[in-house]
């Protein structure tokens, strides 16, 4: 699966459009991260928890934007975007969407 | 003096004192922390000066006379992400500026930190994957933290994303 956030792919040719895929998932705080993160709160630094919390939640996005992608029966997802919403306190959003299509090779 | 006034007084020196330990600390380690993260980003950033990053949609080469983009299809979504957070110092110096307004320099240097940290692992994985170039970058800042304390006492920290498309140059 060719996944890209540009309109094309280098030395590929879009074939068909299956139109719009999106995948989302909604993460909550953590009381342990949230603990650490107050602490860090002080020395300053990474808060590595969150960093991984927003890792994590852009991977599941994708996933489940990729697994739709799939079930149209594309082999790319082009011009991929990110965006989040803050659901309730200690709530976001991560959303991932793009175009299906389908590709080959410019040269076949 | 009576009883009630010495343990004011007591509550008075604990408070200001443990304010200014507080103070202390953030000053030092957060100073120590961002020393030691601007000097860990420079040198990776040197280890990764041969790729080439825009933020244009193409697969911009044209810069480089002789190059051409590598055709075979290999193009992927290329990301990293960096959650920075204030020290007290900071926090309490900030604050103290927003009763006067004006530009906040340290707050500027936490998402400016978080974004070169979020480019620097976005590239990385770029490079290990075996790209040379990384196009049509785009940043977006996310709200994370504020309401994680709900509400009450807000995490000062900034969460920076960047999104790109890793790309082979051919001649590079």
């Amino acid at each position: 699966m060719y996944v890209v956030n540009t309109e094309s792919i280098p030395g590929m040719r879009i074939v068909q459009i299956k139109g719009l895929v999106q995948g989302n998932t909604v993460r909550s705080k953590h009381f342990g991260r949230d603990f650490a993160a107050g602490l860090k709160n002080i020395v300053g630094g990474e808060l590595k928890g969150y960093t991984e919390l927003l890792t994590e939640a852009r991977r599941q996005a994708v996933e489940r934007m990729l697994a739709q992608a799939q079930q149209l029966g594309a082999n790319a997802v082009l011009n991929v975007r990110f965006t989040t919403s803050a659901v309730t306190t200690g709530a976001a959003e991560m959303y991932a969407y793009g175009t299906a299509a389908v590709v080959e090779p410019a040269t076949a | 003096m009576n009883s009630d006034s010495i343990g004011m007084l007591f509550q008075l020196v604990f408070t200001v004192g443990v304010g200014g330990a507080l103070l202390a600390i953030g000053l030092l380690a957060g100073r120590w922390a961002e020393r030691r993260h601007l000097a860990s980003l420079a040198q990776r950033e040197e280890e990764l000066r041969a790729m080439l990053l825009t933020d244009v949609r193409g697969f911009p080469v044209a810069a480089h006379p002789g190059q051409s983009v590598d055709p075979s299809g290999h193009a992927r979504l290329v990301t990293g992400e960096a959650v920075i957070s204030s020290d007290y110092f900071k926090t309490f110096v900030s604050a103290l500026r927003k009763i006067v307004g004006g530009e906040m320099k340290n707050y500027q240097g936490l998402l400016d930190r978080a974004r070169r940290e979020a480019t620097v692992r976005m590239l990385s994985e770029a490079r290990a994957a075996g790209f040379d170039s990384v196009c049509n970058v785009r940043y977006a800042g996310y709200d994370i933290t504020s309401g994680i304390s709900g509400g009450k006492k807000p995490v000062v920290s900034v969460a920076v994303q960047a999104i790109g498309t890793a790309y082979r140059r051919r001649g590079a």
